[in-house]
């Protein structure tokens, strides 16, 4: 009945029994998303200090809204077997609910407070916006096509709740309130990095790349060294690089006048910019090579120039696989970029150093999660320019 | 139309072509035939430059091709190669459209002359103008690859074993469908293969190639009929006859006579076939009908006026 039900819209097809599969797996999933739900409910979901530093209580949810979070929990779970078409809304108000949720046990957690009171989240939290999520995902699965977008509906009521200062009470967002133009600008800094770097590695990386790809030994060579470098550590490679940097600091004192030393952007920018540099190079190098013999060979019988061959034959071919390089780099970048605040470069790395130090949690979320996030909208992006140009190049399958 | 004088191209001490004479006629099929590494490719690809020439001259229309800019020269020549080429992210019609596209023709004439060539290589323009290659089968691909290299209606046809990645049907089906389009467009065209069943079923003359030097030059008759060495002979086979026989319609051999009595055939079927029923049916003559009505008889000694040599064959097969 449930499998009939899943059907309706696509009539009596022959993938009947690969649907019921799919099903199958959601039902996993759901029901997996229902446990850290279920024990999110009974745990604490709110951590009262009397400031960022000192020890707290741990605050359980009130009854109610202990049983409003066991009902959310098998909420999709049920959805999935009565009304399958409906899971989307039932997973994504337990996302929302678990937010407001959290916005209505801060404040009034902070009530009567001092100022310098934080209220925290703590694993009920966690838990239960772990398992919603999952139930999300779970949900966009039973979605088809165009219409699994609204497995993200979540998203922009959300993005309400934070503008609509719902969460307001919320610790993350109290010290970023405090730092408020200075977190901005920590943001602004990361980005320049990632976009800095990003461009200079794809200033060197293509030329080289197109280069190397026409040279049987070049090509093997630069593979072999992106490969190796790749396995270097970010942080090693930070480290590396700031003896020969203040070495060309002190010795030549223009550079230093133009604010390049052993630490500080200049570093961290030599090292992202090597480190963004291999995917492009690497994909670049591949790519070119991948684009089939005959096909270049036919191009020239038929009397294309070489500058006709590359532009209107290897760079279509090779755009959808370089602009993978292109991508892996720039969410690669995102990363390393939080580890350059460790030599004093700036970004969102800034508050999780911060936050390590002083063992302020709240200070970490608020690096690492933008961060995070930077990296998965990113990739999204850049993915979506990936399939916009595929198309346009008219890559089938 | 176009001759090669003295060719050659070598690599370091060895010579993929050495001294290489040939004329090839206006309007006439020659293929390039030879074993693996004799230099067929090479000497196809010197004539359109894509491989420069180490010594000699290759004469177009009695001008030196080395006095010409590559890319010119190529976009007068049309291209066909085995592994089809067609380029993956264009649509069939951009990739026809390519050369009159690089010679900067009007785009509303290239566009009915893409629909003009899909027609005549089979491929309906309304059902495959915009697909991919990927969606095409190797046919197909192989079909829109020719009417890509007649797009600029080139004079000359270069192609490299263009109908070796095929399956025997396929092959069979666009061997067909090519040599009526030669019928009709009469291109000088020249045809590397290694495939002796080609080059006696399409060629009009055959070079064939050993070791970098021409074995012989000459008709498909010649070649079986009157082979230049041991070589030309071993190359060929014992039964090169019956494989030229199997390249002819019965119908072509026959004369009007009186027909009763005899086993009948279709006048489609190949001269081969037609022998193999001659042999069951024990009879040296059989009745050719087309579509139904008789047009005459086929006697085992028309076969011989064009393999002569046929009787040696036929009694090395016998006894």
């Amino acid at each position: 009945m449930n499998i009939s039900d899943s059907e309706g819209a696509g009539g009596n097809r022959p993938s009947a029994p690969l649907l019921s599969a799919v099903r199958a797996d959601v039902l996993s999933v759901l029901g997996l998303a229902a446990l850290p739900m279920l024990a999110g409910a009974f745990l604490p979901w709110v951590l009262l200090r009397p400031n960022r530093l000192a020890p707290g209580d741990y605050l359980r949810l009130p009854p109610a809204w202990a049983v409003l979070m066991v009902v959310l929990a098998l909420l999709p779970l049920l959805a999935a077997r009565l009304l399958p078409r409906l899971t989307w809304l039932a997973a994504g108000l337990a996302v929302v609910a678990v937010f407001w949720v959290l916005g209505l046990q801060t404040r009034s957690a902070l009530l009567g407070q001092a100022e310098f009171a934080r209220a925290s989240a703590a694993a009920g939290l966690w838990l239960s916006g772990l398992g919603a999520l999952i139930a999300a995902y779970g949900a966009g699965l039973l979605l088809p096509g165009r219409s699994r977008a609204l497995a993200w509906a979540w998203v922009p009521a959300v993005l309400g709740l934070l503008l609509a200062g719902h969460l307001s009470g919320w610790s993350v967002l109290v010290e970023a309130r405090n730092e408020g133009p200075r977190w901005v600008q920590e943001l602004g800094q990361h980005l320049r990095l990632v976009g800095t770097a990003l461009g200079l590695s794809t200033l060197i990386g293509v030329p080289l790349a197109v280069w190397a790809a026409g040279r049987e030994r070049v090509a093997g060579a630069v593979l072999g060294l992106a490969n190796a470098v790749q396995t270097l550590p970010s942080l090693a490679l930070l480290g590396l690089l700031i003896a020969p940097l203040s070495a060309l600091s002190t010795a030549f004192p223009a550079l230093r006048a133009a604010g390049i030393s052993g630490i500080g952007v200049a570093p961290a920018l030599t090292a992202m910019t090597l480190y963004a540099l291999l995917p492009i190079l690497r994909n670049g190098v591949v790519a070119l090579r991948g684009v089939p013999a005959g096909t270049v060979d036919a191009a020239r019988g038929m009397g294309m120039t070489g500058r006709q061959i590359f532009w209107r034959v290897q760079v279509p071919l090779a755009l959808p696989v370089w602009l993978t390089g292109i991508r892996q780099a720039a969410v690669l970048l995102v990363g390393v970029a939080s580890v350059a605040a460790l030599i004093g470069a700036g970004g969102l790395g800034t508050y999780i150093f911060k936050g390590l130090q002083s063992a302020a949690a709240d200070l970490i979320l608020l690096g690492a999660v933008p961060a995070a996030l930077l990296a998965i909208g990113v990739d999204a992006a850049l993915r979506g320019l990936e399939v916009w140009l595929g198309r346009r190049f008219g890559r089938v399958g | 139309m176009i001759e090669l004088q003295g060719l050659e191209k070598r690599y370091g001490n060895s010579f993929a072509v050495r001294d290489l004479n040939l004329e090839f006629a206006e309007g006439e099929l020659t293929a390039l035939l030879g074993p693996s590494g004799c230099g067929k490719t090479t000497t196809l690809r010197m004539i359109n430059r894509l491989i420069e020439p180490t010594g000699g001259r290759v004469l177009l229309r009695g001008q030196d091709t080395q006095t010409l800019k590559p890319e010119t020269l190529r976009r007068g020549i049309g291209y066909v190669i085995q592994q089809i080429g067609l380029f993956p992210h264009l649509n069939v019609a951009q990739n026809v459209a390519t050369v009159p596209d690089l010679l900067g023709r009007p785009a509303r004439e290239t566009e009915r002359r893409v629909d003009e060539l899909l027609d005549l290589v089979g491929l309906s323009p309304a059902e495959y103008r915009h697909k991919k290659p990927a969606e095409l089968s190797g046919g197909q691909a192989q079909r829109v690859g020719v009417a890509r290299a007649l797009a600029a209606d080139p004079p000359v046809l270069l192609m490299d074993e263009p109908f070796g990645a095929l399956d025997p049907l396929a092959r069979d089906k666009l061997q067909d469908a090519f040599r009526d389009i030669q019928r009709r467009l009469k291109k000088t065209v020249i045809m590397v293969t290694h495939d002796i069943d080609e080059a006696l079923r399409l060629a009009d003359r055959i070079a064939l190639m050993n070791a970098g030097e021409l074995a012989q030059f000459g008709t498909p008759d010649d070649l079986i009929h009157r082979p230049a060495s041991d070589f030309v002979r071993q190359f060929l086979g014992e039964d090169a006859a019956l494989r030229q026989l199997a390249g002819r319609r019965a119908g072509d051999f026959a004369h009007p006579s009186d027909p009763s009595g005899l086993p009948t055939v279709e006048a489609d079927l190949n001269a081969r076939s037609a022998l193999g029923i001659m042999l069951r049916e024990g009879s040296d003559a059989l009745a050719v009908t087309e579509a139904g009505r008789p047009i005459g008889v086929l006697r085992w000694s028309d076969l011989q006026t064009s393999a002569a040599q046929i009787e040696t064959v036929m009694r090395d097969k016998t006894t």
